[in-house]
């Protein structure tokens, strides 16, 4: 068996399920490279689900109608002092408040079971892990409102579509992409010297500009100064939101609400004009005109070419696939084929597989959880339970899923809960640890599994509480620098510890469909395996110790 | 249905590699130092933490966000601890600790890096140096300076995965809550001889299936109405770091990373209207100080008698604007503010050389000035609380020889 099928599969792949190391094995460097050409047809997985605009029309509801609506009705009934019909107004706010949350819930686990799901039945493999890689080095995670109802649109928008194409317009989809413009508070950054700025008194938010420098570009140490961040956030100055909303106020219920224009169309990607902060600026030694919105613009496409870019992302990109420490010549083969390319991360894909470095038998790499996981779903052909697209939020119709849960893992006593009020007020008191209650939703409390078609599928919120055990919430990234790569990274005892157990029960949960240990090795490591792990598998008491063994061995943890 | 515990101890019957409590050996005498080192990473707001109220410009430059200055009754009414500065309202136990002497502020304070990313800022404290050459960090180097142990790991991690300062040639422990029913012991062994000559993961597959079966009965779930995951993980980890460091073989230095505290906008959101009756928070820089504060009440509870052999150090990568920002928050700054706490720590005072916020004090018109290098106090920890030599500090803090550590940070022992 061809080692290179397995490396394929495992190294640049998302693991392999049954008869994947063949069809890679025939010719491993082929098999990857045609993935990198373009397909542009949607994944199955992905129709339905609403598009960035339409969710934020859903948020747009939240913060600029209900929630100003209804506290300015409590309020009235405040000064009023009719204490009955502030109690039922409190409530309405209370449900408005938590039923949003649950919303937001129901968007992250439909898009992460979509997502999941495409990575498992996807024949693209390669081309998946440079959409997780690009995904996670222009990151929205879904740390803050709203950006986090907004990572599974800001995904399929900005980063499929480019995963093997220009990095100059991925840059800059990305800089225009509400999730990346309220993640990092540019939707409100204003010019103190542009007209609104005068009037408002308000000023320069410089967090978008600087990450985009530091994270997304040239790198910590690419040789920008303090005046660099100033000059492209003042650049980006009125690259905003349609409508934007100012969180500005020491309550939200008080934001104010920005002037409603939409250039582009509603809750799209909106340029200001009034916002913009007149004049030129200089950045790198190079005086940029103000030509309005081309102003940043021609600063994202020099840095996207910028040397200390190339560099910058040709380590990362080599350290994520090859080893921590990539050899200095892969890293420079690497950036002059980008920028040899026009900013090309399809051919920086491609010199990385004809690259020798990447093809070291050794595995070099451990898998992130998330990957780890996918790769055993793929390996025993295990299936994550598909989603209904999710409503639109309007706080009065909404009703989340019976058993649905928070981002917290408390979980929704049920919808009938909703419609009635909800006791103790915010997420708190809509949600329940209460084994009793858990238990009225119909629901056990463990390894819950629906059927599809004689074989079981995995409940994907249960999937994502599990990653965030290991240490990897889908999504849910530290901050805007993504997810850490190296070993060290990944390997800590606790994390190893959840991997191993979850490893155990997925084994427990196929033990009775279960192929022979060493058939199961063979589709899942091939070629790869060592001696040592072949010899365990063979010994191994029953076939669901076997399976246990692969899944959590070290070699099947390491690509 | 077979139990973690029961496992375990089929394990240690079976005489396999992994042995339990009390494996952990008695390596240090009696009295034992304890220590505690509570990173809050995204930089937590100094002047918010710790309002400098008694400075003349201090209301205009920070706008709302100087709602907490003593004496005025809103919602923000900060706690006095002198004339000049108070603390975040939210931070009632830390006032109290220091009322009793256990807590000492140390204000204007960042470490040598002087850039503003988060990222890079976090890295260079936890490596101990700018210098990205090392991969170690201070903490790791530090171990390797204090009597080691025969069996079980002197120092903890709490979290999924170490933080930087952790890592390095000593070895350590790791820990998460844990749940499920966890393998069979049989599968256990086999495992443990297929990771054996993976040098990564073949010592942390031991540590973590010996810390999970001792943390299993340490981390007691309490409830809190805290809605933000992190806030309440925060006090479930101190609560369980007590039980760890309490037991008399558990570890004696353990870390606790606590994130989110990038405050960009919206910092002063508190309250909802029509919620206080309900008890509910609602703003995620509120619930942060009062999961810190109810983390460390957690951490003196669970310590008892051994509080008093405890210091714990919370810092965080570096201060905030002075100015509030065009979203009522504050951007990354420098100077900030960090504290030393704890029953062996001789407290209720300030360190500070304070630079004022006076016109032209601000370092590049934005920040507060940095007049305390932060690992001046981790260096005073490591002498006086640790008893580690002089000559090993500059080994743990690479080119510092011109910080000097912080005197009178410990109480005498009798």
């Amino acid at each position: 068996m061809s080692i290179e099928a397995a490396t394929a599969t495992n190294r640049f792949g998302m693991g392999a399920g049954a008869g994947d190391i063949e069809r890679a094995g025939r010719d491993p460097r082929g098999w990857l490279l045609g993935q990198l050409e373009p397909r542009r047809t949607l994944s199955a997985e992905f129709k339905g689900l609403p598009s960035s605009t339409e969710i934020r029309a859903a948020h747009w509801h939240r913060y600029g109608e209900a929630s100003p609506t209804l506290n300015r009705r409590l309020e009235a009934l405040q000064a009023k002092g009719d204490a009955a019909a502030v109690e039922a107004a409190s409530k309405d706010v209370q449900r408005m408040l938590g039923g949003y949350v649950m919303w937001a819930t129901q968007v992250a686990h439909t898009e992460f079971a979509a997502r999941t799901r495409h990575a498992l039945g996807t024949d693209r493999p390669f081309e998946e892990r440079l959409v997780r890689f690009w995904s996670n080095h222009l990151v929205v995670p879904t740390a803050k409102v709203p950006a986090t109802i907004l990572v599974g649109a800001y995904e399929r928008e900005v980063i499929r579509p480019h995963a093997a194409g220009k990095f100059r317009d991925m840059l800059t989809a990305s800089a225009k992409h509400a999730a990346m413009l309220t993640f990092l508070d540019n939707d409100t950054s204003i010019g103190p010297n542009s007209p609104f700025g005068r009037e408002r008194k308000m000023g320069l938010n410089e967090n978008l500009g600087r990450e985009i420098l530091e994270l997304h570009t040239m790198g910590v140490d690419g040789g920008y100064t303090q005046a660099d961040v100033i000059a492209l956030a003042t650049g980006l100055t009125g690259w905003s939101t349609a409508p934007a909303i100012l969180r500005a106020n020491t309550v939200y219920a008080s934001a104010l609400l920005l002037p409603q224009r939409a250039p582009d169309g509603p809750y799209a990607f909106a340029f200001y004009p009034d916002w913009h902060e007149p004049g030129p600026v200089k950045m790198l030694g190079k005086t940029y005109a103000d030509e309005g919105v081309r102003q940043a613009e021609t600063m994202l496409a020099d840095l996207a070419k910028h040397p200390a870019t190339a560099r910058f992302l040709a380590q990362k990109f080599a350290r994520h696939f090859v080893s921590d420490d990539p050899s200095e010549s892969l890293v420079k083969r690497l950036a002059d084929v980008y920028l040899a390319h026009d900013t090309s991360i399809g051919a920086m894909a491609r010199a990385l597989v004809e690259s020798r470095e990447a093809w070291t038998p050794e595995k070099r790499k451990l898998k992130q959880p998330e990957d780890f996981v996918i790769s055993a779903l793929r390996g025993v052909g295990a299936e994550v339970a598909a989603l209904p697209p999710y409503p639109a939020y309007r706080f009065d119709t909404y009703r989340p899923p019976p058993g649905a849960r928070l981002p917290s893992g408390d979980r929704v006593a049920s919808a009938g809960g909703m419609a009635g009020g909800m006791a103790g007020g915010m997420a708190g008191g809509m949600a329940t640890r209460d084994p009793a209650m858990a238990d009225a939703a119909g629901e056990p409390r463990r390894r819950r599994r629906t059927a599809t078609g004689g074989t079981t599928a995995l409940v994907p919120s249960e999937l994502y509480e599990e990653l965030g055990k290991m240490g990897q919430k889908p999504f849910g990234a530290p901050g805007p620098q993504g997810w850490y790569d190296r070993v060290s990274d990944w390997s800590g005892a606790a994390s190893l510890v959840k991997r191993i157990e979850w490893s155990a029960e997925l084994a427990q949960s196929r033990a009775n469909d279960l192929p022979e240990g060493p058939r199961m090795l063979d589709a899942m490591l091939g070629g790869s395996a060592t001696a040592e792990l072949r010899r365990a598998v063979e010994r191994a008491a029953t076939r669901e110790q076997a399976l246990t063994l692969i899944l959590a061995s070290a070699e099947f943890q390491r690509r | 249905m077979v139990t973690r515990r029961s496992i375990v101890q089929g394990m240690v019957a079976g005489g396999t590699l992994l042995t339990l409590a009390p494996g952990f050996a008695v390596a240090m005498t009696g009295g034992e130092r304890r220590f505690v080192f509570i990173f809050l990473r995204g930089a937590m707001d100094g002047l918010s933490a710790v309002p400098a109220y008694g400075e003349p410009r201090f209301k205009a430059l920070r706008g709302e966000l100087a709602d907490g200055s003593p004496g005025e009754g809103t919602p923000f009414d900060a706690l006095k601890l002198d004339g000049l500065f108070a603390l975040n309202p939210d931070l009632p136990t830390l006032h109290k600790l220091y009322g009793a002497g256990e807590l000492t502020v140390v204000h204007a304070a960042c470490h040598g890096y002087r850039d503003r990313s988060h990222f890079d800022a976090q890295d260079a404290f936890d490596r101990g140096t700018v210098d990205k050459s090392f991969r170690d960090g201070w903490l790791n180097r530090a171990l390797a300076y204090l009597p080691p142990r025969k069996e079980g790991d002197l120092a903890m991690a709490i979290g999924p995965t170490p933080p930087l300062s952790m890592r390095g040639d000593v070895a350590i422990a790791s820990w998460v809550p844990a749940e499920g029913e966890g393998l069979d012991p049989d599968t256990i062994v086999r495992l443990a001889e297929l990771y054996r000559p993976d040098a990564d993961l073949g010592p942390n597959f031991e540590k973590g299936f010996k810390a999970e079966a001792m943390g299993r009965a340490m981390a007691d779930g309490g409830k809190d109405e805290l809605t933000s995951a992190q806030a309440r993980g925060f006090i479930k980890q101190a609560r369980a770091a007590a039980g760890f460091l309490r037991d008399p073989a558990g570890p004696r230095v353990v870390t606790i990373d606590f994130g989110n505290w990038d405050s960009h906008a919206s910092q002063n959101v508190r309250f909802m209207p029509g919620q206080q009756s309900a008890g509910g928070y609602q703003g995620r820089f509120a619930e942060l100080y009062i999961a810190l504060d109810r983390g460390i009440a957690a951490l003196k509870e669970g310590l008892g008698p051994e509080w008093a052999n405890t210091a714990v150090m919370v810092i965080t990568e570096f201060g905030r604007t002075v100015r509030i920002n065009g979203n009522r928050g504050t951007d990354h700054g420098t100077g900030g503010a960090g504290f030393l706490l704890g029953g062996a720590v001789a407290g209720g005072r300030i360190i500070a050389d304070w630079p004022g916020l006076g016109e032209g004090k601000l370092f590049e018109d934005r920040d507060l000035l940095t007049t305390t290098d932060l690992r001046a106090l981790c260096k005073g920890v490591l002498r006086e609380h640790l008893s580690i030599a002089d000559g090993a500090l500059e080994t743990i803090f690479p080119d510092s020889r011109a910080v000097k550590p912080l005197e009178g940070l410990i109480r005498r022992r009798a």
